[in-house]
Order: C-alpha cells, then structure tokens, then sequence
C-alpha cells in the first residue's frame, strides 16, 4: 500500500506540474459549459432576434396596386418600403442594391381579387443568411391579408370561417418542461461528463506510460524492488482521479453557468437545475467510476505499448471516437434502458444516466449496468497489468 | 558479487504479414545473447566491451532482472535473479547515459521518490538523501527542478537516485553516453569510488579509453557472445604491442 501511495503521490505532483495534463484535467472541463451555455443563450438567441427585429427593406416595384396587403407592408414596424421604377431588373435589385427583397404584384392582382380569383405576387429574396426569417415575416403579412380576403368572401355568402375550417383541435402535452427538456438535452449532458473524463484521464495516462518510456525513467523504475503491479496500481489511480476530478469540475462550472446565466438560458436552466439534485450526481458517479477504472487500464496498456509521447496520441486519439459513437447512439431520443442496452459498455451509462437525469430510474437494469461496467473495470484492471508487465510490450522497439 | 551462468537471449523478430503468406520469411527469432557466462568480483570493475548492437544492454538488463534470460541464470549476491527478481533488485543500482529523472520533479523529490520505491525507511531516507546530496555537491539545486538543471547536475542527481537504497551491486550502462568530457569524468570518478568501496560494479561502453581508465577484468562481447573474458592486466599482457584499439578489433576478427 505505501509504494502504491507513493508512486500516487509522485505521479500526481508530476502531472500538477503539466500544462498539458492541467489544460485537459481543469481548464477545458471548467470553461466547456460557461462556453456552451454562453453560446447557446447569447448568439443563438440574440442571432435570431436580432433578425427578427432587423430592418428589411422592400421594393415594391411600380404600379403599386392600393389594397390592404400593402397598406400593412406600408404600416408595419421593422419594415421599409421603397417604389421601385417599373421594370426593373428584381435579381439586380436584391443581389446589388441595399433591397432585401422585391415584390413584384401582377397587372391584375387587385381584379383578381374583386371577381373572387387569386391575385398573384412575385417575390424575389435571398433564401442564404436570414433569408428564411425574412421570408417568415413577409409571408406572415401575406398570410393576414389572405386570412382577410378569405374571411369577408366566406361573409359574402353568409358563413362563418367555420365553413371552410370545419374542425378544430388542441393538443395538451401532459408531459413536463423538465421532461421536454430533459429529452432533448438530458442525453447531452453524460455525453459532455463522458467525454470529459476520458480526455482528462488521457493525458495523464499518455504521460505516466508513453511518457516515462521516452524519458528514459522506465528503466530505472523496473530496477526498483517495488513490484510492477503496485507501480501499476499507483499510476492508474491517479488516472482514474484525473478522470473523476475532471468529470466533477465540469458539474462544478455547468452548475455555476446555471446560476450565473439562469435568466439567460430561462427554460433550460430551470429544467437542467432539478435534474442535477445530489443524488442524481452521486449515481451518477457511482456508475462513472468503474467506466474510468475500464479508462484508465485501456489507456495505460496502450501507454505503455507506445513507443513515444507521439505515437500513444496517435494510438489514443481515434480511440475518442470509439467512445463517441456509443455515447452518440445514446443521445437518440428513441434509445431507451433496456436489459439488453444495460449489457453494452458505455452506451450503458449513458442511457442509465439519462434515465436518472429524468427522474425514472428503471432499478432493474441499472444494476445490469453497474454488473457490466464492474466487469469491464475488472477485466481491464487484470489485463492491462497483465499486458504493462510484458517484455514485449515494456521494451518494444 | 555478479555470477551470470550460461544466459541467452532470443528475441522474436517481427514478421511482415506478406512474408508470413509467401513464406519467404527469414529467421523468425534472433540471438541477441547466446550462452554468456563471466563472474564480477566485489571491489573490482567489469568492464563490457563491444561494438554497438553486440548485446551489452540486453545483457545488463537481464543482470538487472528488466529481462528474462531465455536460459541461464544470474546470481547477484548469490540471489537468483529469475527465482526472486525483487530481493536481487533491492542489491542493485543501475544508471545510464540517459539520466532517467523526472523533470518536473526536484532533485530532492526524486530521491526520496526511489528511496519510497525501494521501501527504504523513511528516517533512512531523510539520513540519506542529506548525505548524498552532500557529499555529490547537489545542495545548491536540490529545489529546483530537475528539468531546468545542466546535464552534470543531472548525471549527478542520477547518481545520488541510484544509491539512495545502498546497493551492493552497480550496473552503469554506457553511463558517459552524449556526455561531454567533464561530466564523464564525474562518473568515471564515481565509479572508482565505488570500487573502493567495495561495491561490484559492471559497467558497459564501446569506448576504448573508458576501459584503461577503470578496468579491472575485461569481457569482449560480439554478435552475442563473449569473445574474451579474463583479467585487465592479461588483456595488455597478451596484446602488448598493440594498441588497445588493434586489440580490440582482433579479438572481433577472430570471435567465430
């Protein structure tokens, strides 16, 4: 136990001292969220009000029939009306000058209205950029002008609306906010946990095998009398801690995120917020710990196997994406806990805590989970100090 | 006392794939020691001598236990190293040319480190490391760290590293490698005061004027296997009027 210690602690104050290990162990996992969260809440929504509200400017291109539809363009706020010369060129206009769009009425339009036929518009935009929000309010005008039309012909006759809309219906969504949220996002969050805690367990572990292969120090640590598999055993709990440590400061900076930008973010916050109560973080954890340990062997053995600091990030690197695509498949709304989901490693935990990020946690299957995580960390654990204590793999050159 | 009885060493080439299917695979195992057997006395030094690739490494790694002999054995201290690899390392230092320390850590911090790994006592540790770091002139950067320091410092640092458990037996393996004259001097220093000491030191090079300056018994290693072994002093009888350097190259000439 003492040189499992001691090689802990020596390892530890190495990695302290690391930019590289501190860059992937702290400072990503505490800024990931702050960014995430800023990201979302102050480009996302301030892009699309911004577009909402931005000024557009219309071209009406001469003769101008008078009816309601362009009293209301004419009217509107966030909208700028010019006349347009008669024939002009309407792709030149939209492509050159400071018009947005141009809209083009037929000779007939306000004929056609009169004797109950359809007036025909032409509308020139450009779908790229905010095109399509601006489309939206134009067509939206159109659409109260047409709602208009429609309402004093079916008048005319003596109906109501009803005459054409016969049916009505209203959906009511019994489930929550939270739960609405908690779908959409909720497969996000152990996925962004995961992810953290395997890259802040890689670089220690590149370091600790890889490492201390191109430093020249491996040799002199196998000529201490300190058994390989304490030294083992030393190294890899300080991987796995590298793991946990940088699982548990990004639930640190999601949770200062939330209170910080709370308004901000408005629904996701007030959703988020319950789902992270104590417990949920504890079997959460609970679960992430055998998931690192399976970690931390996996990159150790392949630590060890490299042959330099470079090669074992090449080794290692693909290896994210191995982890991504389970996490991935995980984060589909329809991929639910089953006994047999519980079975597969990674994909496991991330259904599990979506489950208990939810609030419904299915028990049975989630002890399947904790058995398949627990084998998968033991099976790692024997193999790679199995495999780290091989000549071939020790001295491979 | 360093007994190395009969040891080979036969290492599995790598194949190519396409060789494997056509079978025009060459031999698939290479002897990097074959049968080797020579005896290192306490108070004296055994110098290995042999070109580069001649197995010296792979033999002082077996010595140290990194390796397993595929036969043979080595007695250290009359320990069987294949039969308890753990009490044999506990007698043994071993250094190298690369210095083989951590760079972010100090000079203190390492030594206490290997003191911890070779579970010395902790008061033992503290005598220890105090007197090493005085006696090797380390106290001026015992806190900085081991990173920023000069490679003599370093070499220096290494040496302390390999003698914080006491060792009865030093293995220096090509310990002047990339150094420059100064700092090989230190070592070349150093191991004489282990001989007068009364440690068994092995130390292996492929440069010649390092064997007059330090041997005591000679073993010439080629191709894997020890073409001469006896004392220093036959060696200059026996090839008188040589130089050290025509010697040398004789004996390879005429290793089978």
């Amino acid at each position: 136990m003492k040189i499992i210690w001691a090689v802990f602690k020596k390892e530890g104050l190495d990695t302290i001292r690391d930019r590289r290990s501190i860059i992937a162990m702290i400072v990503i996992p505490m800024v990931i969220f702050p960014v995430l969260f800023g990201g979302i809440g102050f480009f996302a929504i301030k892009e699309t009000k911004k577009a909402q509200e931005k000024m557009v400017n219309i071209g009406l291109v001469q003769p101008v029939p008078d009816n309601s539809l362009v009293t209301a363009l004419k009217g509107k706020e966030g909208f700028k009306v010019t006349e347009l010369e008669a024939g002009i060129d309407p792709f030149d206009a939209v492509e050159n000058t400071n018009i947005d769009a141009v809209i083009l009425f037929d000779v007939a339009f306000n004929e056609n209205i009169s004797i109950k036929s359809a007036g025909e518009l032409t509308i020139h935009y450009r779908s790229t950029g905010n095109g399509g929000i601006m489309r939206g309010r134009i067509n939206s005008l159109v659409n109260d002008y047409r709602q208009e039309v429609r309402e004093s012909r079916v008048q005319e006759l003596g109906y109501t609306l009803d005459f054409i809309n016969p049916v009505t219906v209203e959906f009511k969504d019994t489930a929550t906010e939270q739960e609405q949220v908690g779908e959409a996002i909720g497969g996000l969050i152990p996925y962004i946990f995961i992810m953290l805690c395997f890259t802040g367990a890689m670089y220690p572990a590149i370091d600790l095998g890889a490492g201390e292969k191109e430093r020249g120090t491996l040799e002199t640590l196998l000529t201490s009398s300190a058994p390989l598999v304490k030294i083992i055993m030393g190294k890899l709990l300080l991987i796995v801690c590298s793991g946990l440590f940088a699982a548990s400061l990004s639930v640190t900076s999601m949770a200062i995120a939330m209170v910080s930008m709370g308004s901000m973010l408005g629904k996701i916050s007030s959703s988020i917020g319950p789902m992270l109560n104590p417990l949920n973080i504890v079997l959460f954890f609970s679960l992430l710990l055998p998931l690192t340990i399976f970690f931390a062997s996996f990159l150790m053995t392949l630590s060890f196997f490299a042959k330099s600091f470079k090669e074992a990030q090449s080794i290692v690197s693909p290896m994210v994406a191995v982890i991504v695509f389970p996490l991935l498949f995980g984060m589909m709304p329809w991929m639910k806990l089953t006994y047999v989901t519980a079975m597969v490693p990674i994909l496991n935990i991330s259904l599990a805590s979506k489950a208990i990020f939810s609030g419904n946690v299915p028990w049975g299957p989630v002890l399947v989970v904790y058995i398949s995580l627990i084998s998968i960390a033991s099976i790692g654990f024997v193999a790679c100090t199995k495999l780290a204590g091989r000549e071939s793999i020790l001295f491979r050159s | 006392m360093i007994q190395v009885e009969g040891i080979s060493k036969i290492f599995k080439k790598a194949v190519s794939k396409k060789q494997k299917i056509y079978r025009t695979a060459p031999k698939t195992t290479f002897h990097a020691l074959d049968r080797v057997s020579f005896t290192c006395q306490p108070g004296r030094v055994y110098t290995l001598l042999g070109p580069n690739g001649a197995g010296k490494t792979t033999a002082l790694r077996i010595i140290a236990s990194m390796l397993k002999p595929s036969e043979g054995t080595v007695l250290v201290n009359g320990i069987d190293i294949t039969k308890d690899p753990r009490k044999a390392r506990s007698k043994l230092g071993f250094l190298t040319g690369s210095t083989g320390l951590y760079d972010r850590l100090t000079p203190r911090e390492t030594l206490k480190y290997f003191g911890e790994l070779h579970q010395v006592e902790s008061t033992t540790i503290r005598s220890r490391m105090d007197a090493l770091i005085e006696r090797l002139n380390i106290e001026e950067f015992a806190d900085r760290r081991v990173g920023k320091l000069s490679m003599g410092q370093k070499q220096r640092v290494s040496i302390a590293r390999t003698l914080m458990h006491d060792p009865e037996v030093i293995i220096f393996d090509e310990p002047t490698n990339d150094l420059d004259v100064l700092t090989s001097r230190t070592i070349i220093e150093w191991i004489r005061e282990c001989r007068t000491a009364g440690k068994t030191v092995i130390f292996s090079t492929h440069i010649m004027g390092e064997v007059s300056l330090l041997s005591d018994d000679l073993g010439v290693i080629h191709n894997g296997k020890l073409c001469y072994n006896d004392s220093f002093i036959n060696f200059k009888s026996q090839f008188g009027q040589h130089s050290l350097e025509d010697a040398f190259i004789s004996i390879l000439e005429d290793a089978p």
